[in-house]
């Protein structure tokens, strides 16, 4: 049993593939979900609120893991569904109170739906609910195009600085409290428990288990936006660990002119970028949908992982 | 006769250090005592409404400090009071007559 949990920790790895919209983030993420599948029990969770797992691998994927075939999980993230349970779950805790003082809270639990934050906060939650749990050994997750994906990975310090202003504000009551009474401080536990959690996964994700790919084109446009994204993520301490170029072309595509343009972008990747390890998937002339044609793209992906 | 002569300084004594403990008590536990609870109430205010703002009208990240309401729930709508009046006037006037409170 132990041995067995042992094992488990060290192949536990999760894979956050970002980049910019439409150069085949979720593609590559499926397939890099049936590659780890051959080898262990794999989850894959989309993070985008505008999910497309259910298109790529054609069939109807919700809010529960739904399975692919053996070993693969899909799952996508129902921001509102998560919203809704979550606020069911403290009013619950509520119980006869709200009668006892005739308390009228309709608009208040209106403004948590509607608050600027909640639906990324209730994203964020989610999202670190699935990158804490243990039961895959191997999680990968599609994440929205850059902005809310570094929105994200950066979520966790935000939130900590918020949640240590509430405590040391909280301190400074209980330091007068501490005079009359010697009761423990419920409020003050939940606050420490969630500045674990957040400290928990800010230590998570910059650790070795969890990588973060960028799916990039050899566009000019894709190609400065994952610059800038390599700048941030470098300044905040998130290593990448691999970039996959999607839709590399051959010398027998017809349009001269891109060709070139595509092959003065990658030599720019490869210069630019030594460090960092990469891998080229070539156009492959019609859609990548179905596991079928998913499998095609394994080849070219497997160097990552090793 | 010593006996009871004895009983009757037990009781004086006993008396004395009775007062002696309320004049203690009244000088310094009580004032201090009053003065935590004020100044607790009032940080307690501004906690509750770094917490729950929008209750009042002020737009905070309430997300995760939802899950703190069921602590607060009952002292809610006291607060609301307290946060609309605005201002504390019985404490501002008794404050005009002198006084510590």
């Amino acid at each position: 049993m132990q041995v067995e949990s042992l094992i488990r920790e060290c192949v536990a790895m999760k894979f956050l593939f970002g980049g910019k919209g439409g150069v085949g983030k979720t593609t590559t993420a499926a397939a890099a979900a049936l590659y780890f599948s051959g080898l262990a029990r794999t989850l894959i969770v989309s993070t985008d609120p505008a999910h497309s797992l259910s298109d790529i691998f054609e069939m109807q994927i919700g809010g529960t893991e739904t399975e692919i075939r053996q070993n693969l999980f899909a799952l996508e993230i129902d921001p509102e569904a998560a919203i809704k349970s979550y606020k069911e779950k403290i009013v619950q805790q509520f119980g006869e109170t709200l009668q006892e003082f005739h308390l009228n809270l309709e608009s208040y639990l209106e403004s948590i739906e509607h608050n600027p934050g909640a639906y990324e906060s209730a994203i964020f939650d989610e999202f670190a609910k699935h990158l804490l749990r243990d039961d895959y050994e191997t999680i990968v997750f599609d994440t929205a195009p850059t902005g809310s994906t570094l929105r994200l990975i950066f979520m966790p310090e935000y939130l900590n600085s918020w949640i240590k202003f509430l405590i040391q504000s909280r301190k400074g009551i209980l330091k007068l409290r501490e005079m009359l009474t010697r009761e423990k401080d419920p409020v003050i536990e939940t606050l420490y428990q969630m500045k674990d959690r957040f400290e928990k996964i800010g230590r998570l994700l910059t650790s070795e288990e969890t990588k973060f790919m960028l799916v990039l084109n050899p566009e000019t446009l894709a190609f400065e936006e994952t610059a800038r994204t390599l700048g941030l993520l470098y300044h905040y301490n998130v290593p990448v660990n691999g970039l996959v170029v999607n839709r590399v072309v051959d010398d027998s595509f017809p349009y001269k002119g891109y060709l070139k343009s595509q092959r003065n972008i990658l030599k720019e990747l490869q210069h630019k970028y030594e460090h960092i390890q990469q891998v080229q998937i070539p156009f492959l002339g019609d859609e990548v949908k179905g596991l079928d044609r998913l499998g095609r793209l394994l080849p070219f992906l497997e160097q990552l992982f090793h | 006769m010593i006996k009871t002569l004895l009983k009757q300084a037990g009781k004086i004594f006993g008396k004395i250090i009775f007062n002696l403990r309320l004049f203690l008590y009244g000088s310094f536990e009580l004032a201090l005592k009053q003065h935590i609870e004020k100044e607790m109430a009032r940080r307690m205010d501004f906690f509750m409404m770094i917490c729950f703002g929008d209750l009042i009208g002020l737009p905070v990240p309430n997300y995760l400090t939802f899950k703190l309401l069921p602590f607060f729930l009952k002292e809610l709508p006291y607060w609301q009071r307290r946060m609309a009046r605005g201002k504390e006037t019985i404490y501002d006037k008794m404050a005009e007559y002198g006084g510590e409170f």
